[in-house]
């Protein structure tokens, strides 16, 4: 423990470390430059950590049981892939999720283990492809996530014991677990709502069809969750 | 400067901008492949922008003279650099999201082989 304090402090610190530890609910693995259109341009941004397991150059101990929240970009219906990674999201998106996120898994009544999986962040979009009339995507800038579905722990019936939980964040997800699916997207929405700074017309979400409005056909098989950073071309959602 | 010269500058800057999308992964797109005799496979690509790993939908269908279209594929995906028909199968090189690049997009190669079904009526192997 001591050669680990000794090298610790003989090393400079990181833009890594420093990120690490200023998040208290979710881990992120590297820190990275996100490429938007002009006039962001170059935005700072963390890629997200997927599996507790990850190693990070700060990190020497593992817990057992994982209180962290996780965000993998594997496919939710396989067995976790080796090598699998999180998204990138903004430094400030990640900000908001680490802020909120724990409220809101807890809505479904996840208690840990809790791990996002196919989730989809930055993707760099032209502002005017595929979009005409209408401002980037959030995604551009890395203050959105596409969630496919979510596992964690919960209590057992009746709070006793433990049991894990898998929903899928679907229309199909959302028809057989419509409390839980709607007690996560009001949470997150409300929490947006809340938030400052935050830009104006922000709704927080985009959910399947049946959900609390905004909702399309689009999102019937994944939830658009994203975060209000106030941006000079990204507009609503 | 002269003011006919900006002007003229002007007017021919977007000529010579970068093409937003030069692969075509954010606008609809069509295939026409020959599927051996005079059979043939259209291919449909939507762009439907979410979710952002896959924000398009190919459907292709074997069109069979004087019979309905039958369904070859339907699915969701990032970027598609070809379509073709090797031994009997149509052969697609995906490009998947990976969030490693820096622009975060349609990227990372795979190819991915679907049968081809027969025409209604056809003898096995004649499709």
């Amino acid at each position: 423990m001591l050669a680990f304090w000794e090298t610790t402090q003989s090393n400079k610190t990181t833009e890594v470390d420093m990120v690490s530890r200023d998040f208290k609910d979710i881990r992120v693995s590297e820190f990275v430059q996100l490429a938007s259109f002009e006039p962001e341009g170059l935005l700072s941004g963390v890629r997200l950590q997927c599996t507790p397991g990850e190693q990070r150059r700060s990190s020497f101990f593992v817990p057992a049981r994982n209180t962290n929240i996780m965000f993998c970009e594997d496919d939710c219906d396989r067995r976790p892939i080796p090598g699998a990674r999180g998204p990138k999201t903004s430094l400030e998106c990640a900000n908001y999720i680490d802020t909120f996120i724990r409220e809101c898994v807890e809505a479904m009544g996840c208690i840990d283990n809790v791990q996002f999986c196919g989730v989809g962040g930055h993707a760099k979009r032209y502002k005017n492809t595929g979009r005409k009339n209408k401002s980037p995507s959030r995604h551009s800038t890395g203050d959105a996530l596409d969630l496919f579905g979510v596992k964690c722990t919960r209590r057992g019936p009746g709070g006793v014991g433990r049991q894990n939980f898998n929903l899928e964040l679907s229309s199909k997800g959302r028809a057989r677990n419509t409390k839980e699916y709607d007690a996560f997207l009001a949470c997150w929405r409300d929490k947006m709502e809340k938030s400052r700074p935050r830009a104006r017309g922000h709704k927080g979400a985009i959910a399947c069809q049946g959900a609390e409005k905004p909702n399309n056909a689009l999102h019937n098989d994944h939830i658009h969750l994203s975060c209000p950073t106030p941006r000079r071309r990204t507009g609503g959602t | 400067m002269p003011l006919n010269v900006l002007l003229i500058i002007g007017l021919m800057a977007p000529l010579f901008a970068k093409d937003a999308d030069p692969n075509g992964f954010f606008k609809d797109r069509t295939w026409s492949i020959s599927a051996g005799g005079k059979n043939k496979i259209e291919a449909r690509s939507q762009y439907l922008e979410e979710p952002v790993q896959r924000p398009n939908r190919i459907v292709a269908h074997l069109i069979c003279k004087g019979q309905e279209p039958v369904e070859v594929l339907s699915k969701r995906y990032c970027g598609i650099n070809y379509l073709k028909e090797v031994g009997g199968k149509l052969e697609v090189l995906f490009l998947d999201y990976d969030s490693s690049s820096p622009e975060g997009y349609c990227t990372r190669k795979r190819i991915q082989r679907f049968e081809i079904p027969n025409c209604p009526g056809a003898k096995k192997g004649s499709r």
